[in-house]
């Protein structure tokens, strides 16, 4: 015996013991935990991130009452179980997480995600191929939107599976304009700018911005509103050349100069949405960039201004001349992704994305989101009524405007937010020309060390 | 007053049990040095005891190595070579290179520094000196003991929101500070590169509740009698504490220093939330450089920045260490 604890005799046995059960207690709590759960017996059950409800994002909560849906229609043969989560919705931190997850072999089998996080995990060789899926139901295949596969398939893989397809343009509040005496929506980017000078002349912003999304919307509008612009966005926006070619020089130093005459709302710069959403939700701008889910959360909410859904429309953007406007037409910048790797699982994920992309989903989700599917669907006149009036006005509308574009988050290269997001203040503000912005958006974009 | 009670503060003692600071001894040849303490780590355990002292330490060790040795040893490992999770492939010192040839690496670093140099110039100051004057239990002091403890329980990011808030160009409240006192319209101060820095720097410099309560900790293990032999000496308040109280900081002063460069060589959230980064660089840190590197997908390149701000942690601990003699006894 030896006096060891608090002056007590202890044994040696105590002493094992104590240590193998601290041992024991250690191993067994590194050791992997269960990971899908258990079903009833010959039930498949798959993971899901996203699937959860959630107050804030629209399209979540629609995937979390679509999922209940999906449950009770396959019971008993597959089962989507909801992996609770707090990086849901699109940030930074989500595309470190799935990181980490696909590191660790953890990836759950429904995900989602926006292409670049998409292609990180790709690169990790972690991620279903949807191809051969797709492939074994041509019906189903042939049902969608030319191309929305295109820019989430690699090498012939496609590695994620797009459902919204959203043509987006830009709101206007008709009672601002009227008290700028502006006449009509703006068809050229000369009239947008005369428009802007009544506006600002009234005491308020011309236009909502936020120094990220809303701000790269205008700058694709004015990119591919100019001849061969579409397709420069198309083709050349990942590749970081932007200081050589004059449509992007052109449509920089034109979005400059708004923010220089001061036709934006001050905190512009911040990379925060809700700057450019405040501003035109308080009545506050007379125009802002954004797709038609915008109507459901801002412009048709509780916080906006009185009468301001009855005072907005919703229009392409102007063009360089008349007859070459254009909007942007976003499909495939995010997606469901799997972990999935064996036959079982993948196949439920299957038929997930299969019940997700069937008419009468496509049509729930059009009503819950104000979104567009990438799904082609015709929908009939009672469903038009319950749809949102503005976003279909756009959505029909799309086919006649002549330049169609994607956004920047689709054909752009990975890094490129946290680039413009670093370096347009200072040329904003006069720090550096547009030359070098330009030449140091496109290293840093395209940077392999961030 | 300063050749009587004064003379004796921060002189070493005579070595007395094991917490002393020992003497100085001369070696051969005339060099000083100074006598090693006893430890407890140098009473040898009663015979046979050695294993179950092991097995009893077994538990600890497998988590310190799973929670800090492996992950620095990964760090270090994955810092030599191109990592993006679906490979690793060696290049030695390559990213350390391309490091320190990148001008937004400097930036970050000359950033980094003078985020320290505000917490050294003003937050730690700042601190001491309200430590201080509460500690004189003036009238009110739990009260402001409690307020100006409050900043510092709130996290970062919330914190970072609400200055986020704060500075907002169109409507926050600083600019109609500025408007109200008829000094302009004010500025979009994360925004523009000038003011950028030190508008960040303005959310975290004066959360000095931790410093303070650790000062009047400190203060209040002073023996009074000092300060009442210091005022029958005919001491002022003023020369009382910067003659006693001051001088017997020193330990907690510099735990405070290593812990606010050690916090700044760190900083992230605040950062991140505000401004991440820009605007040009202007406010980016060595962990939000290290993150964009991660972003991007070098993790081999973002851990080497993570080994620099490691080396420059260790760099720093020694140093304050030394200066400060953190740890050795001043009574």
């Amino acid at each position: 015996m030896r006096r060891l604890f608090l002056g007590r005799p202890v044994g040696r046995a105590v002493l094992v013991a104590t240590a193998a059960m601290a041992v024991a207690l250690f191993v067994a709590a590194c050791g992997d935990g269960e990971k899908s759960g258990g079903g009833s017996k010959g039930e498949v059950v798959i993971t899901c991130i996203a699937c959860q409800p959630s107050p804030s994002d629209p399209f979540v909560q629609y995937y979390s009452e679509a999922t209940s849906r999906f449950n009770q229609k396959y019971a008993g043969r597959y089962r989507v179980k909801v992996v609770h989560s707090q990086f849901v919705s699109p940030s930074p931190e989500r595309g470190q997480y799935y990181q980490r997850l696909a590191l660790a072999n953890d990836l759950p089998d429904l995900l989602l995600v926006s292409r670049q996080e998409g292609l990180a995990l790709e690169r990790l060789g972690k991620l279903m191929d949807f191809k051969p899926w797709l492939d074994r139901d041509a019906q189903w295949r042939d049902g969608f939107y030319p191309r929305v596969f295109e820019a989430v398939t690699t090498a012939g893989k496609t590695w994620a599976f797009p459902l919204g397809r959203n043509v987006i343009g830009v709101y206007y509040n008709r009672e601002i304009l009227a008290q700028a005496g502006v006449a009509s929506y703006p068809e050229t980017w000369d009239e947008f700018e005369q428009a802007c000078e009544k506006v600002k002349g009234i005491g308020k912003s011309c236009v909502a911005m936020d120094g990220d999304w809303t701000t790269l919307l205008m700058w694709v509008n004015l990119i591919g509103t100019q001849p061969g612009g579409a397709d420069w966005i198309r083709d050349e926006l990942g590749s970081g050349d932007y200081a050589s070619n004059p449509a992007v020089i052109r449509a920089t130093e034109t979005l400059k100069n708004w923010h220089v005459k001061g036709y934006t709302n001050r905190d512009a710069f911040a990379g925060d949405f809700q700057n450019a959403a405040n501003a035109y939700d308080k009545g506050g701008a007379a125009f802002v960039p954004n797709g038609p889910w915008m109507v459901p959360y801002n412009i048709n909410a509780r916080g906006a201004v009185a009468g301001l859904y009855r005072n907005t429309g919703y229009a392409p953007a102007p063009g360089w001349t008349a007859d070459q406007r254009g909007v942007v037409v976003e499909a495939g910048s995010a997606g469901w992704a799997s972990g999935a790797q064996d036959e079982d699982k993948q196949e439920a994920v299957a038929a997930f994305v299969k019940f997700l992309s069937s008419r009468d989903e496509v049509v729930q989700a059009s009503y819950r989101t104000g979104g567009f599917s990438s799904v082609k669907v015709s929908y009939t006149a009672a469903e038009r009524k319950k749809l949102e009036p503005l976003g279909t006005g756009l959505y029909d509308e799309a086919d006649k405007v002549p330049l169609q574009y994607s956004t920047v988050l689709l054909t752009g290269p990975a890094q490129f937010s946290i680039a413009w997001k670093n370096l347009w203040p200072s040329y904003v503000k006069g720090d550096m020309d547009t030359d070098e912005f330009l030449s140091r958006l496109g290293e840093d974009a395209t940077s392999p060390t961030g | 007053v300063q050749s009587t009670v004064l003379d004796h503060i921060g002189a070493p003692t005579a070595p007395s049990e094991s917490t002393a600071t020992p003497a100085p001894v001369r070696r051969r040849g005339g060099a000083r040095l100074r006598r090693r303490p006893e430890r407890i780590g140098d009473v040898r355990p009663p015979r046979g005891t050695g294993w179950a002292i092991a097995l009893s330490l077994l538990p600890a060790l497998l988590v310190f190595a799973t929670f800090f040795l492996v992950p620095l040893g990964v760090l270090v490992v994955t810092s030599l070579g191109d990592w993006s999770g679906a490979g690793f492939q060696y290049s030695g010192l390559d990213n350390f290179r391309t490091m320190l040839g990148d001008d937004t690496f400097w930036k970050a670093a000359k950033n980094t520094l003078t985020y320290c140099f505000f917490g050294l110039a003003i937050q730690l100051p700042l601190g001491v000196l309200i430590g201080v004057m509460l500690s004189e239990r003036l009238p009110g002091w739990r009260f402001f003991r409690a307020i100006i403890f409050v900043p510092y329980v709130i996290s970062g990011a919330a914190y970072a929101l609400i200055f986020a808030l704060f500075y907002n160009a169109d409507h926050g409240l600083l600019n109609g500070v500025v408007h109200t006192l008829g000094l302009g319209e004010g500025r979009d101060w994360l925004y523009t590169s000038s003011s950028a820095l030190p508008a960040v720097a303005g959310t975290f410099v004066f959360i000095i509740g931790f410093n303070a309560i650790l000062v009047m900790a400190e203060v209040g293990s002073i023996p009074r009698e000092l300060y009442e032999a210091a005022e029958l000496d005919g001491a002022t308040v003023f020369q009382r504490h910067r003659l006693i109280t001051l001088p017997l900081l020193r330990n907690v002063i510099g735990t405070l220093v290593l812990i606010t460069l050690l916090g700044y060589l760190a900083l992230f959230d605040v950062v991140f939330i505000l401004t991440a980064g820009g605007p040009d660089n202007a406010t980016v840190t060595l962990t939000l450089y290290a993150y964009r590197a991660y972003q991007a997908g070098s993790w081999g390149y973002a851990n080497a920045v993570g080994v620099t701000i490691v080396l420059v942690g260790l760099l720093l601990i020694v140093g304050a260490r030394r200066a400060f003699r953190i740890g050795e006894r001043t009574l």
